[in-house]
């Protein structure tokens, strides 16, 4: 479904990314790990359009979208709900969701969209009671529901989602991972971004592990949680344990 | 006859010249939230309002609705052209740089409008009768009634079209965050030329409603325009709420003071209030920092 091939990526002549292929097949969730500055949102950002000074190629669903703008990926499917959430704070929790389905809203009736709304509300109970509130009022896990829903509005066929755990207490990450995993139950693709290793190796299929801008390790979920080096640098386990 | 007395009169043309502030305090606020800057080409787009108006309506002999609907539709397109061939292609620069781009295509605007309309002042009629109506001790024209009637409509219509329409929310969400508006699948690039023909529309619609009432000339646009960058200061620069209010408080203080004091005074009393709120309280009245934008 996704396809990357030697991406690179730059800041001001820095290279944060140094040849970086990967691939998402259909039906897949896949998580990218790394410590801070590895290089992930970076890797999420070219992907997304957003960051355009890079090299390498970046295929998706049979096209290649290399040079595509970052509505374009978003009208194929290809939706990024970005790391610290990025809601429109001002904007209620209503709106934040129906600008989710922007692309999609311009041919739905305002009856149409609201259902759409009420549809995704089943997902997250929490957020009924608060449709008519700022989003920027809400705490860091709602927001993070928020994110994750406005993300699901867009009707995605591949969705990636930057560091979904960042800054939340740890009862309300497990929350969120099991929003995830329902969503892979439900036959999402999923690309999970995060520094959370554990967390996303338990839920994932397969797992890259990015370090300095070079993906050093990928294979099965339940290989890399295993593995000697992996537990030490990021799962926070001794070698003897 | 004492202050007092005049006081009705003062408030109506305060009020009237401070509608067409806050109509060109809203343009000024639109293409700050969409991109951050200042845009000086705001005082053209009223200018070029009224004399497209003049020549639609005069020279053509067009009908009055129709010759406004026009001279609107042609200055929003001048505010997309603006967008599209002098900021578009710098958009990667500084604000600061973005800034000066708009004084450098504001001063050329000038240039071309006094090219092809001359030096000459010139004057539009009336929308309707000259004759004034006394209220409350206030001398009022029937075109000051049309310009409280207009600005009302334009900003009703502002308001439903950033609260409903789905344009207007994807502007919104842009200008509170462009990023995540690209992920949304906004194209943000054309949200900004949306921003740009937006305020020439608001631009073109206070020229067209003052110049019957004053007299129009290539550069008429300036002193307003400047004038309803204060007002957009005074409520809070980026707040469209506080550019009404802006708007309306700075003529009504305008009007006031140069009739206690002199009306020789006028622009010295307006341009006093700008920099007292910048050395006072440079968020303005309504300004409570990037979270309040609309």
């Amino acid at each position: 479904m996704l396809r990357i091939e030697s991406l690179c990526a730059y800041y001001r002549g820095n290279q944060a990314l140094k040849g970086v292929s990967l691939e998402v097949q259909q039906g897949e969730v896949v998580s990218l790990i790394g410590s801070n500055g590895a290089g992930k949102t970076t890797l999420l950002n070219c992907i997304s359009g957003l960051h355009t000074d890079r090299t390498g190629e970046i295929w998706f669903r049979e096209k290649d979208v290399s040079r595509a703008q970052p509505h374009d990926l978003v009208m194929l499917g290809l939706v990024q709900v970005p790391e610290n959430r990025q809601l429109f704070g001002p904007m209620t929790v209503e709106e934040n969701l129906q600008m989710g389905a922007y692309l999609r809203s311009g041919k739905m009736t305002g009856v149409m969209l609201r259902k759409e709304v009420d549809r995704l509300l089943e997902r997250f109970p929490a957020l009924r009671s608060r449709r008519k509130q700022r989003a920027g009022t809400l705490s860091g896990g709602e927001q993070q529901m928020v994110a994750i829903g406005r993300g699901l509005m867009s009707d995605p066929r591949l969705l990636m989602l930057d560091e979904p755990s960042l800054g939340l207490a740890p009862m309300i990450v497990q929350e969120i991972f099991s929003i995830i995993k329902q969503l892979q139950r439900e036959g999402c693709t999923i690309l999970l971004v995060e520094q959370n290793a554990l967390g996303a190796l338990s839920l994932s299929d397969r797992a890259y592990l990015l370090e300095t801008g070079r993906l050093t390790m990928s294979g099965q979920s339940s290989t890399l949680i295993a593995d000697k080096r992996i537990r030490r640098a990021y799962l926070g386990h001794d070698l003897e344990t | 006859m004492s202050i007092l007395d005049h006081l009705p009169q003062f408030i109506v043309s305060g009020l009237t010249t401070g509608s067409i502030y806050a109509l060109i305090a809203l343009g000024f606020c639109i293409i700050h939230n969409a991109t951050g800057i200042v845009n000086f080409t705001q005082v053209d787009f009223v200018s070029l309002g009224g004399l497209m108006m003049y020549t639609l309506l005069l020279s053509l002999g067009l009908p009055l609705i129709l010759a406004f609907v026009l001279a609107v539709v042609a200055v929003t397109v001048v505010g997309g052209l603006v967008e599209r061939l002098a900021i578009r292609p710098a958009r990667s620069r500084a604000v600061i740089i973005l800034i000066f781009i708009t004084i450098g295509v504001s001063i050329l605007m000038r240039g071309i409008f006094k090219i092809l309309w001359g030096k000459n002042q010139m004057g539009v009629p009336h929308f309707s009768s000259e004759t004034p109506i006394t209220f409350f001790g206030a001398t009022i024209l029937p075109q000051n009634l049309w310009i409280f009637l207009i600005t009302f409509i334009a900003v009703v219509a502002l308001q439903f079209f950033f609260s409903r329409s789905r344009i207007g929310k994807a502007m919104r969400a842009t200008s509170f965050n462009p990023r995540a508006a690209a992920l949304m699948g906004v194209n943000v690039n054309r949200m900004i030329l949306f921003s740009f023909a937006l305020s020439g529309a608001l631009g073109a619609v206070a020229g067209i409603i003052i110049v019957p009432i004053t007299t129009l000339s290539y550069e008429i646009g300036v002193m307003l325009g400047l004038k309803g960058f204060a007002a957009a200061v005074l409520g809070g620069y980026g707040n469209s709420l506080g550019a009404v209010i802006g708007g309306l408080l700075l003529g009504v203080l305008e009007s006031v003071g140069a009739g206690v004091i002199s009306s020789t005074y006028k622009d010295v009393i307006a341009f006093s209030i700008l920099l007292l709120v910048l050395f006072i309280k440079p968020s303005g009245i309504l300004g409570y920092g990037d979270t309040e934008r609309l």
